[in-house]
């Protein structure tokens, strides 16, 4: 089962687990008061401790650029079945990375890091190890990944400050292997020259 | 305690047996090559290998280190209960017929287990070919021949396999510390076993094939810990059919990822393939750390390219350019002129061992080349076994790793490689085979 909102944003907190200003609503009536306060463009975003994968069942929109849009939308998100609200969040731009975290049944806690975004079991840039790890392994494991040269500012695209992975990496690492979880999935992670920022989280308890 | 089973002075074989080709006789055979004190059980009594029979271990009057049990399943907890009354140390249980047959085998397996626990007996086992330690001279399996003696501990979830490795191990001329098929594992893991070679005396490289490991973690910190070279090879890669996969993560992380993530990071190395795996381990028994610069002197052009391509493609290795300094001196030398200094050296295929042997010398001198590869191609002026001789001199003379590739399998190459690998020059019979040998001796732990 998936740790329901409230109590995965207190864990992000209390790792220090950095996300985008982000809200969530309970009623359609209070989408468009939180969206005005993020302000434009967001991300609407359905949350149900059943559904794991948003993308699949509709759940997920971006670029919402008015009240009006963000009303529209979270109406149909609160009709989406099994939905317990929606997550209402500023959108933001960057290179998009994945982190995870498992318990194996041998090993015990496990990290992993890579390429993010919708297309990573294609991609399948992602290495792994065992938690917890210290920053230099958390280092070690962003040079095994071709995306690497993403964050060091490939084409004039920005440039990441490569601790700030580094730093999620430790404290996620440091989450699975501590708390009582089963999978950690954030993706995607945005890194760009503000920070780097965790805006889809998923937590399997 | 370990030391003290797997070095018993007196054993007790429970299922001695007459019988040719039965397992009760091919371990007599192999116990009967060490020093410890052998008394043979078997419930029919009367007499084994002209020594007498015991009905059972407890109708022995000495005190016994180590039983090992090779009877039919239904026997073994009776067994075994009597090897407590009796005080062993240790017992190994040959025999199968347990968790790896279903649930009532598993019930007895855990029996056996809480007993000899709360008695404080170490149990190897059950479903095992034995452990062989040639350095001891401690034979308690029903291995075929007698392993050769040397620095490689080979710890395997495979009995067959362990045979089979013996058996190439004579042909490739290394030799083991310890061979322990860990069976079920139901007392001693895997990761005591790794502990155990990391503590002995005569082991250099542990070597390991697992299959699945219980407790991975454990496994894990033991190899993290040792400092001595780890190198692995896992069967059973294949996916597991999926269950339903419901992250990111799950889908990507399957088990033998995280496996092997987990022997990257404790410092072991990995390899595809059982040839592989004695490739590296061949390396790693004769040298030490080593940085990436490697020298490589041929009388063969296309080996020189061939290898060329292999190095560079391992992004770790690197071929530096012959200094100045020893041009000078090798020209000086073979009073040559038509040796063209690059790295790969071509010394022409009319090389005589002379030519190898200042070729050599002078890379080997050379500062940022950390390693020597010697590779020679079988011509017709070539005398393999006088090149031989002239590396297995420079090996005693410099610390700094010297491996062959001498290509062919004629009688004469064959003599020399045999020679070479005799002194702990490893050969490889293509020049590919160095790159994975090369790469883990820079991973050596200090």
């Amino acid at each position: 089962m998936i740790l329901d909102f409230k109590k995965q944003e207190n864990l992000l907190s209390r790792y220090k687990i950095k996300r985008p200003l982000t809200f969530f609503a309970t009623k359609k009536e209070e989408v468009a008061c939180m969206a005005n306060k993020i302000g434009y463009p967001l991300v609407l975003k359905v949350f149900s401790n059943e559904i794991f994968h948003r993308t699949e069942k509709k759940g997920v929109y971006l670029n919402i650029g008015s009240e009006k849009e963000a009303r529209e939308t979270a109406n149909k998100l609160f009709k989406i079945p099994k939905s317990q609200g929606v997550i209402i969040q500023k959108q933001i731009e960057g290179i998009e990375l994945v982190v995870g975290a498992k318990k194996d049944p041998s090993f015990g806690a496990a990290i992993m890091f890579g390429t993010g975004g919708v297309m990573v079991e294609v991609i399948s840039d992602v290495v792994f190890k065992i938690a917890p790890i210290g920053k230099k392994d958390a280092k070690e494991m962003i040079n095994e990944t071709k995306g690497k040269i993403f964050l060091k500012g490939f084409r004039g695209m920005q440039k990441v400050k490569e601790e700030l992975v580094i730093d999620l990496l430790v404290k996620t690492s440091n989450l699975a292997y501590k708390e009582k979880v089963q999978e950690i999935d954030f993706n995607p992670v945005i890194a760009n020259k503000d920070g780097v920022f965790v805006c889809d989280a998923k937590i399997k308890i | 305690m370990m030391e003290k089973i797997f070095k018993p002075k007196s054993i007790a074989l429970i299922g001695a047996n007459k019988r040719k080709g039965s397992v009760g006789r091919g371990i007599a055979e192999n116990l009967q090559k060490g020093s410890a004190r052998l008394f043979y059980v078997n419930p029919n009594a009367g007499e084994i290998f002209k020594n007498k029979a015991y009905k059972k271990i407890t109708d022995i009057d000495e005190n016994i280190d180590l039983a090992v049990i090779a009877i039919p399943q239904k026997f073994v907890l009776q067994a075994v209960k009597e090897c407590v009354q009796k005080k062993v140390k240790g017992i190994i249980i040959i025999s199968s017929g347990f968790s790896e047959t279903g649930k009532e085998g598993e019930k007895i397996q855990n029996e056996i287990v809480e007993i000899t626990k709360k008695a404080n007996i170490s149990l190897v086992g059950p479903n095992t070919l034995g452990i062989i330690r040639p350095t001891v001279n401690f034979n308690a399996s029903f291995a075929p021949g007698n392993p050769p003696k040397g620095g490689v501990a080979f710890i395997a979830q495979s009995g067959g396999l362990i045979d089979a490795i013996i058996d190439g191990a004579l042909e490739e001329n290394f030799g083991f510390s310890i061979i322990v098929s860990v069976g079920n594992a139901a007392g001693i893991s895997l990761s005591d076993y790794v502990d155990f070679a990391e503590k002995d005396k005569f082991t250099k490289v542990i070597a390991l094939y697992i299959e699945g490991v219980e407790n991975g973690r454990d496994l894990f910190n033991v190899i993290k810990k040792t400092k001595k070279p780890v190198v692995v090879i896992k069967g059973g890669k294949a996916r597991k059919a999926k269950e339903v996969i419901s992250s990111h993560t799950g889908s990507l992380a399957g088990e033998y990822d995280i496996f092997s993530a987990a022997m990257r990071q404790a410092g072991a190395i990995e390899t595809d393939s059982l040839e592989e795996l004695f490739d590296v381990v061949k390396a790693l028994v004769s040298f030490g750390k080593c940085k990436k610069g490697v020298g490589v002197v041929t009388n063969g052009g296309g080996a020189g390219v061939l290898i060329t391509d292999y190095i560079y493609k391992s992004e770790e290795l690197f071929l530096p350019e012959i200094s100045k300094k020893t041009i000078r001196k090798i020209e000086k030398e073979t009073k040559k002129a038509r040796i063209v200094f690059k790295n790969p050296l071509d010394i022409l295929g009319d090389a005589l061992p002379e030519r190898y042997e200042i070729a050599c010398r002078n890379l080997l001198f050379q500062e940022n080349v950390s390693s020597l590869v010697v590779i020679q191609t079988p011509q017709i002026m070539t005398s393999p076994l006088e090149n031989a001789k002239k590396i297995a001199k420079l090996k005693k003379e410099f610390k700094k790793p010297i491996i062959t590739v001498f290509m062919g399998r004629g009688d004469l190459t064959k003599k020399a490689i045999s020679y070479l690998e005799k002194r702990g020059v490893p050969n490889y019979s293509d020049p590919k085979r160095v790159v994975k040998p090369l790469l883990s001796l820079l991973k050596v732990k200090k």
